[in-house]
This record gives structure tokens, sequence and C-alpha cells, in this order.
């Protein structure tokens, strides 16, 4: 059986997601994946293109939020429908992760919420006894 | 937590010191809607609003208040301009949304014998631009000329009329803006987006005016019974957005440096008068102008949108523009005493009264305009600002119906087609990009708009104008 990679959370205004992984990379791909399926469905979405993720934060919540903050850049900013996401290096509060994509279409990738940003609020990153970790974040859309 | 009733309407949470607490809250609501408010963490977030620096006058919620990041939505706080703080969370993520209403020659029964056409005609002329390329192709340099001039450069590049820059607050330019403050990305993300209205609770409507609440302010704003009006909701899309981002992830190590704590990271704020104060004010004020920019667009295309189906004798003014999420410096007189203060309207709208110098001289006497969109399918409403502003609240006064359900509650149990159909059958036509963007904002999963408007005009803070209908709604 699959492992659960994420779910989508409740929130008055807005909308989130919990992410999950049995390492902190795995946590922060998921983060990623969990981020593009609110934008959009990029289920369909071919890696007709190459490019790697910068962030730094000076604590984990920091590094996390700026992490998918570049993520929507490139969903919003640079138009395009991820595909696979695969860290690289994660260490000091530096991040390097390979994402492959295609440029966004809405006829092949359906739209769903614009998403504004991914906010501090309520943001929890916790590593459970058996090591798996998982990270709740709220997104303002 | 403690809350202390003022009267029917008002509500104070006693200042407690020993929670950091700068000032009181004094929210508004009535007893129906105190209800809804004390469901979330709404007035939580109002408390720490209290908690930040230099706050003057108590932190301040209306009754459309809903848990927001940081500040709560329908939230009003005035900082000292000289030692208080600006705080991007206080704005927003979309700097400058707000309500553009745009009055038509034509009556309700005209229009609707070409309704359906009419909201296709508009579905295809003012795209909502979620996923694809906005109408309008500006250069690089454009859009920096767009940052300081904000709908003026509209106008003076074909897309508006000379009078419209006279009906919007601050006549849709922020002075002291600076491209330059704006980062590349926030540029590049926002360039493509002009003209486009975006998703989320961001809609365009075709209204008509069902109730005239008061006949000599509505003679003022030029408004009558049946009267068809257009009602535009939204912001400053991806530039807004990034400008927030990129001062929000830079204020984490400025705060350390100015040795300020708070309760949540969410409410970032640094000291007004720093460099990195006033680089983000400057910001701020250029995607405040993008936003006039925008929605001035979208009422150009409007116009070719109703021309198009009913001919050259449509006219189409506009009425005002307000803006519900911004922080402006203002001069306000507390406890009888003049203060100069940096007033943050996160999901609050400025409420101008009679005789304020500051709202055009057509709206003089009864006051300013103010917009409020109630919920997809419901009403909106006219209202303007009344002398309790200026007494209580800073000038400000609500911004909306107020979320009462989640995203995720409102679409349990309903599909969209079902929605439309429903709404159909209430004489109103749905156009969306997406199918969730019509079951996230079914009617139920806002307050009730009346409720709230009863709440300001008993409380003073604004009066009741006109009630609006819906017959066509176009949605991101």
């Amino acid at each position: 059986m699959t492992e659960e990679a994420f779910r989508l959370l409740d929130h008055t205004a807005d909308t989130g997601f919990q992410a999950f992984g049995e390492t902190l990379p795995r946590l922060f791909e998921n983060a990623a994946r969990a981020l593009v399926a609110v934008a959009m469905n990029a289920s369909q979405a071919q890696p007709e293109r190459e490019f790697v993720i910068r962030a730094a934060g000076s604590d984990l919540d920091t590094l996390l939020v700026n992490f998918l903050s570049e993520v929507l850049w490139h969903i919003d900013g640079e138009r395009l429908a991820p595909v696979s996401f695969s860290v690289e290096s994660l260490e000091e509060g530096q991040i390097r992760c390979r994402c492959a994509a295609e440029p966004r279409d809405d006829r092949k990738h359906e739209p769903r919420l614009v998403v504004k940003g991914v906010t501090f609020h309520q943001l929890s990153i916790e590593q459970d006894s058996s090591g798996r970790w998982a990270a709740s974040v709220f997104l303002d859309i | 937590m403690r809350i202390e009733h003022i009267d029917e309407v008002r509500h104070r949470i006693p200042r407690q010191p020993e929670r950091g607490m700068r000032t009181d809250v004094i929210f508004y609501a009535s007893p129906a809607l105190l209800e809804h408010i004390q469901k979330d963490k709404a007035l939580d977030q109002a408390v720490n609003v209290a908690c930040m620096p230099g706050i003057v006058g108590p932190s301040l919620a209306m009754p459309d208040i809903h848990q927001g990041y940081g500040f709560p939505i329908g939230g009003v706080a005035a900082m000292d301009w000289r030692h208080g703080v600006v705080s991007p969370g206080g704005v927003g993520y979309d700097i400058n949304c707000g309500v553009r209403l745009v009055k038509t020659n034509l009556e309700q029964a005209r229009v609707r014998e070409q309704l359906k056409p009419l909201i296709d005609q508009i579905f295809r002329d003012v795209p909502c631009g979620v996923g694809g390329k906005g109408p309008m192709d500006l250069t690089a340099k454009q859009l920096d000329q767009v940052l300081t001039e904000g709908a003026q450069w509209m106008i003076d590049n074909g897309y508006g009329e000379p009078n419209d820059r006279l009906r919007a607050e601050e006549r849709g330019r922020l002075s002291e803006a600076d491209p330059a403050a704006v980062s590349a990305r926030a540029k590049e993300r926002g360039r493509p987006q002009i003209g486009t209205l975006g998703s989320g609770n961001h809609f365009l409507e075709v209204q008509y005016v069902e109730e005239i609440a008061d006949a000599d302010a509505a003679r003022d704003m030029g408004l009558s019974e049946q009267q068809v009006v257009v009602l535009i909701h939204s912001g400053s899309r991806g530039l807004g957005h990034q400008v927030c981002t990129d001062f929000l992830s830079q204020m984490g190590a400025a705060m350390k440096k100015y040795d300020i704590t708070l309760p949540d990271r969410q409410l970032a704020c640094v000291p007004i008068q720093t460099p990195e104060g006033q680089s983000y004010l400057k910001a701020m004020r250029a995607a405040a102008n993008f936003a006039w920019a925008n929605r001035q667009a979208m009422m150009h295309f409007l116009r070719g949108s109703f021309k198009r189906i009913f001919g050259a004798q449509a006219k189409l003014t506009l009425l005002y523009d307000v803006c519900h999420n911004i922080a402006k410096r203002e001069k306000h007189t507390l406890n009888g005493n003049p203060v100069d203060v940096l007033v943050h309207r996160k999901g609050a709208t400025r409420a101008f009264p009679p005789h304020h110098p500051e709202i055009p001289s057509e709206y003089r006497a009864c006051g300013q305009p103010v917009l409020i969109p109630g919920s997809m399918g419901t009403a909106s409403w006219i209202l303007a600002g009344a002398e309790g502003s200026m007494r209580e609240s800073f000038g400000s006064v609500c911004h909306g119906a107020g979320r009462l359900l989640s995203r995720n509650a409102a679409k349990a149990g309903r599909d969209a087609r079902t929605v439309q159909k429903e709404l159909e059958t209430r004489g109103i036509l749905v156009r969306s990009e997406s199918r969730d963007g019509i079951v996230e904002e079914v009617p139920e999963a806002y307050k009730d708009v009346d409720e709230v408007i009863d709440t300001v005009h008993r409380a003073g803070l604004a009066r009741k104008v006109a009630r609006l209908r819906p017959m066509g709604v176009i949605k991101g």
C-alpha cells in the first residue's frame, strides 16, 4: 500500500494541507506536491524541462515556507505545471530540490485555486516516535 | 475571554497586560453575529493585534470579522506614524483588494431580456486569468508606469474616460509608490495578470437596485430603483501577493533587529520609520496602484461588453472604487487630540462622513460611498460613511458578509450544476472557470450580509443607501 503523501485541511477563509514523509526530504517533496494539487490538476503534465529550486531559512518552519513560496513562484510566476520534486540536499537551513515541469495550459491542467501565499499560520512540522514526519501548512487563497 | 457588552452592537475585550495587550479590543456585532464570531479564533487574533507596538486607540473588529492570518479579516488598527509599526499581514496578500461599482443607464427589465448573451459576453471580455494570460501585454516600462500612476495610466492609455479617476478612493493612485521597491518576481508574476479578475472570492456581478434606503444619498450618487449596476471585486493579483511574500520573509530577521516579539509570526512587522518599513510601504503603494489600474481595465472591457449587446446608447459611469486591504497614513482625532497614524484596514473599508475633504465634491453632502459585496446570489449594499466612523473606528467600516463555512464545508454534499440551477431558478446566471469556484462560494458559506449591514448602520459607522440584487455572476 502506498503511504499517504498529503491531505487537504480546512480553514474558514482559506485552505491548507497536511503533508507526510518518512524523511525530511520526502516531507518537503510531498508538501510541494500538495501545493500543486491545491492550484491545479497536474496529473497529465510531462517532464518537459528540469530546474533546481533553492531556498534557505533560519529554522525548519521558515525553510518550509520559503521553499513552498519558491514552488508557488514557479506555478504562478513562471506558469509551470510541475510533475515531480526530488530533494537533492537538505541541510543547515538550505534546500536544493530538482523539479520537472511543463508550461501551464488550462485545457490540460484544470485550474483549481489561485494560491496567493504560503503562511506561517498554525504551521507545524513534527516527527512522531517512529521517525515519520508530518507538516501542516495553511495557504491564503 | 472576558467580553463586556457596551451596548447591543458594541463589545469590548478589556486590555490584559499579562497577555501583552497594549490596548482594548472593540468589536461590533449584533446578538446573532456575536454567536458566529465566537466560533473561530478571530477575536484571539484581534487581541494579538492589540499587542502590537505603537497601536493608537483600540484594536477594532467589524461585524464581518472572521479568522485570517495574523490579523483577523475585518480588523482595523491605527499605528502611530512616528513610533508605531507597519505589518504586511495587516494589509494581507491581496494588497488593495477592493470593490468598484459601475452604474449603467439601463433598467432591470431591459437587461433581463438579454441577460444570457450579456453574461456570456462579459465572461469572454473580462477574463478570470486563473491559469492563462490576461488580455493585456504590458512592457516592463509600462508596468512601472502603472505602479506609479495607478488607474490614471489606464485612462491616459485609452482604457477609461477622464471622469473615471475622480470617483475612486485616493483617485485611484497612492503617491509615494516606488516601482523599484517591487521585486522583479512580483512584477513578472503580476504583469500577464493585469486586466483579470482572479479566483477565490473575487467576482464580477451584474445587479439591479432593489431598494433605496436613503433617497437623498441615492440621488447624490445617481441611483434609482431598478437601475442596473455592475460590481467588480478584485485586487492586485500575483503582483500584490508576491510583494507580501517577499516582505514577510524579510521581516523575521528585521523583527529580531528591532527587538519586536509578538504572539503570532504572521503578524510580522517593523517600525514604520525604518528602511524596511519605508520600503514595504513604497512597494505596497505600488501594488495598490496596480490593483486600481486592474479594476479600471476591467471596467473598460465591461463597457465594451455592454455596448456590444445593447448598442452605443449603453452608458457606464463609475460610482466609486474602494479598497479594503490597505495601510494608509491618515489624520484622525482621538479623545480630542489630533493623531497622525497608519491605519491598517484588513478586510475593512474606509467610510469617511459627509463634508470630509477627501471625498469627491459630488458626494460631500451624503458621505463617501461604501461598497459592500455580499455573497454570490444574495445581496450587496451601497452605504455612505457616517460621523460615527470618525469618532470610533478611524473612519472605517465592514467590507462584506464574512465567511461562515470553510471551503470544504461549503462543498460538502453540493455539486456545481445543482448550485448553478438553483441560482438560475432565482433569476441569477453564474459563469465560472472552475466548478469548485461555484460551490465554495455558495450563499450559505457566508454570514447574512443584511445582518452585518444592520449592525454598522445601528452603530452609526455608515448609513444604508441602497440594496442591490444580483442577476448574473462571473467567478474565477
